[in-house]
């Protein structure tokens, strides 16, 4: 045999004589170690610095969010029987906004003199702030909406396709497209080459290869021979998620072609010749890092689940170690679902002090996100408002993670 | 945590999910711990275990999402996706421990053993499943939730790169030799 070349049954017959490896640790040591491990807190990212661009984008965010605040808690005051902590969440943000020179004379008007009411006012101001700071979320009632357009975009960390909702202002998209509002085809071709996704601590992925165009049955994506987006499953996964991230919210399906206008040929799944659907609904979103420690929610894995109870069993025990579980063992609640709404009645008062600012903001958002993704209203009882401005029905949610273009 | 199940699954299948991994990773201490990180998961989600595929099978299916979330966290420092692509292609290795070391193999088998580490990342689990832990095709292919095709195809590429990889040392040998 040394003398000719290797054949199939020479390498199969070599694989199956490989030697068993064997754990030498005892039984006992196992199981000590497993209980040492799954005791273990879950190291945190660090985070080296900021962009300048989000630090711009999150002070310009901070002051309309503030803002927005104010708004929603006003409008909820009426019903809520937290009216006292809404009325200072009003007079704090009002604050907020003199400052910045913006406008509030609603909120200005609800000031008091009281020295008590003050305090809870820079409180609630405090909350507002923060909470402008962890919002990853796009609602229909985001004043940011009056002058900026929500487009959905995607960037790509580690292999794994991160949804995101690019604010971009009106005026820009106007000198940009003079004829006419663009397409979302033509605002991702627009854009996508001005992301700087490394600043934003994501991989260079964007823009796709080959081209794209729109057709009577969708979109039709002609890509080279020689594309890397099936060399392996991850490739291909990231890629399909790209798709679905960019367009699923106004295309249904996507038509991948090679350069002769035929399905394209794809490695060990062969010729595509049904279309990608690229709409995708529930889906449970969980919180991931990017490289320079961001959260960002995403939908991890990219699995449809059948009910919002199977999703929130797995943003509560994740399968895999890429995300955290968002609900603590130490957060009991009784859930109440219906067609249209899903209800967490919690049996202690949800407060800020629950838990840390930013698992509250995480959890919070990732149950409205996956919620609204099964098309579900999200509701809370028992719990302190003033945490988190819900808007009256959380599926006016646009889009999750939020990142504001500037405007030139 | 439940030990009755753990020490059931311990008796079962315990050296055989630990020869998977380490075959993998092909690194002791970091088989150990991923084998742990495996049973924490077991444990954690073992009540909604519906039993549609062996149980066997379900375990691997967990230990691979485990071995790939190690790789997915030894990338942390890529900058681009297409280092991404390598960790699929080429980095599913664990570069600190040579193969050797593992186990005390003949030339061929070391040989053999690195080469594999130059297969795919998909196709050096479907060599792991297939020929180290003998499991079926309809078994590897509920593991790592795939079709049985793929999984056939995925065996002929890795096979077909084993040959290729061990025909071309051993042409040099011969060069050597002469």
């Amino acid at each position: 045999m040394t003398n000719e070349k290797y054949t199939d049954h020479d390498v199969e017959q070599l694989l199956n004589s490989m030697p068993k490896q064997v754990d030498l640790r005892a039984k006992e040591d196992v199981w000590n170690a497993i209980k040492k491990q799954s005791m273990a807190p879950k190291q945190k990212k660090s985070k080296p610095w900021l962009p300048a661009v989000i630090t711009v984008a999150a002070l310009f965010v901070l002051v309309l969010f503030v803002q927005s605040l104010l708004t929603t808690l006003d409008s909820t005051n009426m019903e809520s029987a937290t009216e006292m902590s809404l009325n200072d969440m009003s007079e704090g943000s009002s604050g907020a906004t003199e400052n910045s020179g913006e406008t509030a004379d609603s909120s200005a008007s609800m000031a008091t003199e009281e020295s008590e009411e003050e305090v809870d006012a820079e409180s609630a101001k405090s909350f507002g702030m923060q909470f402008a700071q962890d919002a990853h979320l796009v609602f229909a009632e985001d004043p940011l909406l009056q002058n900026h357009t929500a487009v959905p975009f995607s960037l790509s960390y580690q292999a794994v396709a991160f949804p995101v909702t690019l604010l971009i202002p009106n005026e820009r998209i106007q000198e940009d497209f003079p004829d006419g509002f663009p397409t979302q085809l033509e605002l991702y071709e627009a854009y996508s080459t001005e992301i700087d996704e490394q600043a934003l601590g994501f991989d260079e992925y964007l823009p796709l290869q080959g081209t794209v165009v729109e057709s009577e049955r969708g979109l039709e994506i002609t890509l080279p021979e020689d594309h890397p987006y099936d060399m392996a499953s991850a490739t291909s996964e990231v890629y399909f998620n790209t798709l679905q991230n960019l367009f699923s919210k106004n295309y249904l399906q996507a038509y991948l072609l090679d350069e002769e206008g035929q399905p394209l040929e794809w490695d060990q799944v062969g010729p595509l010749t049904d279309p990608i659907e690229l709409s995708a609904t529930g889906l449970a979103y969980s919180p991931i890092q990017n490289a320079i420690g961001e959260d960002y929610l995403v939908p991890y894995p990219r699995t449809s689940y059948d009910s919002f109870e199977i999703a929130l069993n797995e943003l509560q025990a994740p399968e895999n170690s890429v995300v955290e579980p968002i609900l603590p063992s130490s957060i009991a609640y009784v859930l109440e679902e219906t067609e249209d709404t899903v209800t967490f009645v919690f049996d202690e008062t949800l407060t800020a002090d629950s838990m840390p600012r930013r698992d509250l903001v995480v959890m919070i958002e990732s149950l409205i996100a996956t919620a609204a993704s099964f098309n579900k209203a999200v509701i809370f009882e028992n719990w302190d408002p003033a945490i988190y401005p819900l808007p009256e029905d959380t599926r006016s949610l646009v889009g999750v993670n939020k990142i504001v273009l500037p405007s030139q | 945590m439940n030990d009755s199940v753990f020490h059931r699954i311990y008796d079962s299948y315990h050296q055989d999910l630990f020869q998977f991994l380490i075959y993998l990773v092909q690194n002791r201490q970091v088989a150990e711990d991923l084998t742990q990180e495996v049973y924490i998961r077991v444990l954690r989600s073992y009540d909604s275990f519906q039993g549609n595929s062996s149980e066997k099978t379900w375990l691997f299916s967990i230990a691979k999402n485990v071995a790939i979330d190690h790789f997915r966290k030894q990338n942390v420092r890529k900058k681009r996706v297409f280092d991404s692509f390598d960790w699929e292609a080429i980095q599913l290795t664990s570069p600190d421990m040579r193969p050797e070391q593992v186990v005390q193999l003949d030339e061929e088998k070391s040989q053999l053993l690195h080469y594999l580490n130059s297969c795919t990342g998909d196709q050096k689990m479907v060599i792991v499943l297939r020929y180290f832990q003998q499991l079926s095709i309809q078994e590897t292919a509920t593991a790592l939730g795939w079709t049985e095709s793929k999984v056939k195809t995925t065996q002929h590429r890795a096979i077909a790169n084993l040959k290729r990889f061990m025909s071309n040392v051993r042409e040099g040998e011969m060069i050597y030799d002469k």
